[in-house]
């Protein structure tokens, strides 16, 4: 060092620990404010329900708005539109450039697969959509062309893939079944940096070689307006299903993470990485110590551009998408791989991906009476959570079924870009009751549970932590007194509400209460409360369904209470704890031996440390659902109001269909205008729309008269019966022949559907209830046409006045 | 899981006696100095510690009796907030106090170790653990006629992450910031009116 303007006058030294001791009331007073650590409620929402309802709003007008990054393994959002045009000699093509979040995803092999596509809040049948194109080379060196279903039946599993890295053009897919038959075409984007600009969004002028959208997921739409006559499996005619821009949602994968541990592949196997580089996942590498795991670790740095082969991929582990935000410095903290401690977040990351009663082999208690999990032998050691909603298909094709690992850890989010790194570092460790200090250099984790670091399912008793407790304080170590806190009414609660993010019903925002007034645990509650009400409500949208959303409020309602917290100073020989540590206080002068988590810790410039910890129970930490409720009423009732529901609602196809049962009576006009005779004919024509949307169809009347081959517009009505009049006496003994179509709201319309009557029948009688043509042709040889007949008018009524005009159809 | 303090310094810090002092690093982030005294006098790095003597630990010496006397409390939290560390330089030399006024210090490294010491200022490697690492947010120098503080307040590791990124909107120019010449986002403010679409 050169030139030092500090030189040494220790002079004023009370004065400089007077300011440190001003700093220190300050850094007090931080530290108590309400950010969440471990599992806590914190004062203020870190979600909230709008969070979560936002998610599936579409934004026509994102301007300048952020672009959510989203994480997990089926997410579903709305997409952004940035680019809309219209093309075609009748404007029949609107091209629409979706965004669905930043960076890339890579959730299988040969990419990641769209789960579900949702136009105008009706899914979209993609099973066979039938595609031809590219598929990226994320395996080294293959660049596979495939087209048609094959491509992926073989390699997306029935479902639409992604591409795009390597510069490679995604495959282009239409839509092969269901109401948008032939009218929707799409590329996937996989948010690689390389990815080329999409030649379906190029047939649009505006759509140039520059507009890559390099980092971004996106979804290239073309929609095609047509009210031709298209067919689907049955032969009925789709009518057109847009009435405006459309509203698009997908269901598809977030981005890579760097990954800390593979999913466990079978009991004894143990945890494995996934370094396979073949299409079939074959090769798995097993190791046997944590820090082999992580491949991004060893490569010292993070990327943007890594793939599975690569030790990245999709992930609804938590931590991994906590380390994926801190490392990322486009839009997360950009932190060095140096500053984050690798053991601790691989023990971490093994806690969150462990399933329940994995040593027993059983599977979760639920699964013995909905079906939600699956239950074969086969996917004992992978108990997924089968999702209850049509995914890919329309309402009237086979139902699809949809697995999400089932472990109470599971988590997706759709982070917003324009929030602070620190709300959204919150945002996670709040919905994993993780604690991430920063010390000796490094951010480490800790998850808040019952004392097992890498496993939540483990409940050690208290004797067992504190014969292993890695340091014990007592009257001698402990200097001066011990400051003991009770729990508060007002932090305390005995039942809570939690909103979280229902992956089973569209991604809306929904809720649980726990415990249940059924419950056992709230009448002990209560009666330890005194009988008052103390109800929390907090919203995780990172947590996907019911069971998960319970065991969180289980741990938080279960924490809030007793919650015991001590103060007491230490010397230097407690340096090497760190927050979130467990210790062990057994103090002859207070008369307590109970296990703490260090909540602060405080270390003066002498070396005395202030320690401020919570009492420890590790039975509040039990995640294993045999113990979320304790009796089979309050189970039941959970399955029932949470997971045994009725599959969503989709919209039915927009088939049209011909009216049916088309029957014309003729009757006599009982109150015939001022010159008018009885004579003229009169009719009553009835008709059924089997159509499935009937009620929103219009129906247009024509009819022909006895001598020409003319068909005249009646005009057109919403009811399906009418009565049909003033045809002119010169039609009076005729055969008139009728037919009617149905109408979709859009224009399309159905073929048509004939009758005849006849106008003949004695005057003064009244034919009831008979179907003409009655002796037909009887009169044939007197009918005359005279002009007069013509476009008719629709009444309110139902009737139809005959018009003037003649119109050939 | 523990801060994973080297077993010597444990030992040192467990024992009866023991003499654990500071040190104390200021460095420049990008590489500018510090300050410049002059034209060509440049400082880059800060090293202070309260020992009595300088001590040198992985190649670099931490002078003694240049003011440095404490640091603030330092609390390591279970929650993740933006905590504040402060220290204050004693004794100030004003001869170029302009320099220290307008000196690089806003954003530089601040790092805080500690180090257990045998009798004879003795020390290894194994023995000095970190306790504090973060950036200064702020200085001020308070002066009178005897003497001279400066006063360095750190914000922790968590203080970076109160910002937010340029990147990641919808907009051209947000979008160029990671990836030049992508016009991806051209047309994301484009109010959509009079779509003619199905017109036929």
């Amino acid at each position: 060092m050169g030139f030092n303007p500090f030189k040494a006058v220790k002079k004023f030294v009370d004065k400089a620990i007077d300011v440190v001791t001003d700093t220190v009331k300050t850094v007090f007073s931080i530290a108590m404010s309400p950010f969440t650590g471990g599992f806590d409620i914190p004062d203020f929402d870190v979600d909230t329900g709008a969070d979560i309802d936002n998610t599936t709003t579409v934004d026509f007008t994102p301007s300048n708005k952020p672009i959510p990054v989203c994480y997990g393994e089926k997410v579903e959002r709305a997409v952004k539109n940035i680019f809309v045009d219209t093309a075609g000699d009748k404007n029949q093509y609107l091209y629409m450039c979706g965004v669905i979040g930043l960076g890339m995803t890579q959730d299988s092999a040969n990419g990641s697969r769209l789960f579900d596509l949702i136009v105008d809040d009706s899914v979209v049948d993609i099973i066979d959509a039938s595609g031809s194109g590219i598929i990226s080379d994320y395996i080294a060196g293959e660049k596979v062309v495939r087209s048609g279903p094959s491509l992926m039946n073989l390699y997306g599993g029935g479902f639409p893939l992604f591409g795009g890295k390597g510069g490679h053009q995604p495959p282009r897919y239409k839509v092969k079944h269901g109401r948008f038959k032939d009218r929707i075409e799409f590329q996937l984007f996989d948010g690689s940096d390389d990815q080329p600009t999409s030649d379906l969004l190029s047939e649009s002028d505006k759509w140039t070689y520059n507009h890559q959208l390099r980092g971004v997921q996106y979804i290239a739409l073309k929609f095609t307006w047509t009210n031709d006559e298209i067919l689907d499996d049955d032969g009925e005619n789709l009518t057109n299903p847009f009435g405006s821009l459309p509203r698009v949602v997908v269901v598809a994968p977030g981005k890579n993470v760097p990954k800390l541990v593979e999913r466990k592949q079978s009991v004894t196997d143990g945890y494995i990485h996934d370094t396979d580089t073949s299409r079939y996942n074959y090769g798995y590498i097993l190791v046997s110590s944590p820090s082999d795991w992580s491949v991004a670790f060893s490569s010292g740095s993070y990327s943007h551009t890594a793939s599975r082969r690569d030790g990245y991929g999709v992930s609804g582990n938590p931590v991994e998408i906590l380390l994926d935000y801190m490392l990322n410095d486009r839009y997360g903290a950009g932190l060095a791989l140096s500053k984050i401690d690798q053991a601790s977040f691989v023990n971490a990351a093994v806690a969150c991906e462990r399933y329940r009663n994995e040593t027993s082999n059983s599977i979760f208690s639920t699964n013995y009476l909905n079906q939600v999990y699956v239950p074969t032998v086969y996917y004992q050691d992978r108990p997924d959570f089968r999702i209850q909603r049509v995914l890919g298909k329309d309402g009237d094709r086979e139902q699809e079924t949809l697995g999400v690992p089932n472990n109470p850890y599971f988590r997706q989010f759709v982070v917003d870009t324009g929030t602070t790194h620190l709300q959204n570092i919150n945002r996670f460790l709040s919905s994993m009751g993780g604690i991430m200090p920063f010390v000796n250099g490094k951010f480490k984790l800790i998850l808040e549970n019952a004392g097992t670091p890498d496993n939540s399912f483990d409940i050690p008793s208290d004797a067992d932590l504190k014969s292993s407790s890695t340091f014990t304080f007592t009257d001698d170590n402990i200097i001066g007194g011990i400051q003991f806190q009770s729990g508060s009414l007002e932090n305390s609660f005995n039942q809570l509400k939690l909103n979280y993010t229902d992956l089973d019903n569209r991604s809306q925002n929904n809720s649980v209460v726990w415990p249940p007034k059924t419950d056992q645990n709230y009448a002990v509650f209560k009666r330890q409360d005194n009988g008052i009400d103390l109800i929390g409500n907090v919203t995780h949208s990172g947590i996907m369904n019911a069971a998960h959303a319970a065991h969180f409020a289980k741990v938080l309602v279960l924490k809030s209470r007793n919650k015991q917290n001590i103060v007491f100073n230490t010397t230097e020989s407690a340096t090497n704890l760190t927050p979130g540590d467990l210790i062990r206080v057994n103090s002859n002068l207070i008369g307590i031996d109970h296990m703490f988590r260090i909540n602060n810790l405080t270390m003066d410039q002498y070396g005395e440390i202030e320690i401020n910890a919570y009492r420890h129970y590790p039975e509040n930490y039990d995640f294993d659902a045999g113990t979320l409720f304790d009796n089979g009423q309050s189970y039941v009732e959970f399955i029932n109001n949470n997971l045994k529901r009725p599959n969503t609602i989709n919209a039915v196809p927009n088939t049209i269909k011909a009216p049916s049962n088309f029957t014309a009576i003729r009757v006599i006009d009982e109150n015939p205008a001022s010159g008018f005779t009885s004579s003229f004919a009169n009719f009553e024509i009835r008709w059924i729309d089997e159509s499935v949307n009937a009620g929103l169809n219009s129906y247009e009347l024509q009819y022909k008269n006895p001598l020409t081959d003319f068909y005249h517009s009646a005009g057109t009505v919403k009811l399906t019966s009418i009565k049909f009049s003033s045809i002119l006496s010169s039609f009076y003994g005729g055969t008139i022949e009728f037919r009617v179509r149905t109408m979709s709201p859009n224009g399309s319309s159905s073929a048509f559907t004939t009758t005849t009557a006849n106008t003949q029948a004695p005057l003064g009688n009244r034919i009831v209830d008979g179907v003409l043509p009655i002796n037909a042709n009887y009169w044939a040889d007197f009918a005359t046409l005279s002009s007069g007949a013509g476009v008719g008018t629709a009444n309110t009524d139902g009737t139809i006045t005959a018009g003037e005009s003649t119109e050939e159809l | 899981m523990t801060r994973d303090i080297g077993s010597s310094a444990q030992d040192g810090l467990s024992a009866s006696t023991r003499r654990v002092f500071d040190l104390i690093s200021i460095k420049s982030q990008d590489g500018n100095n510090l300050f410049v005294i002059g034209t060509d006098s440049t400082v880059s790095e800060l090293l202070f510690t309260n020992c009595e003597v300088n001590l040198t630990h992985a190649g670099e010496t931490f002078n003694a009796n240049l003011g440095y006397i404490a640091h603030s409390p330092i609390t390591e939290s279970s929650n993740a907030i933006n905590e504040k560390v402060s220290f204050t330089i004693d004794g100030v030399d004003l001869s170029n106090a302009e320099t220290i006024l307008n000196a690089n210090f806003i954003g530089a490294n601040a790092n805080i170790k500690k180090v257990v010491v045998g009798a004879d200022y003795s020390f290894t490697s194994d023995e000095v653990y970190e306790v504090f690492d973060g950036f200064i947010n702020s200085f001020n120098l308070t002066a009178d006629k005897e003497t001279a503080n400066l006063r360095l307040e750190c914000g922790g590791p968590f203080s970076a992450f109160e910002k937010n990124s340029i990147y990641g909107y919808a907009s051209v120019l947000s979008h160029q910031v990671v990836f030049n010449n992508d016009k991806g986002f051209e047309f994301s403010n484009k109010t959509l009116t009079d779509l003619q679409w199905g017109k036929q």
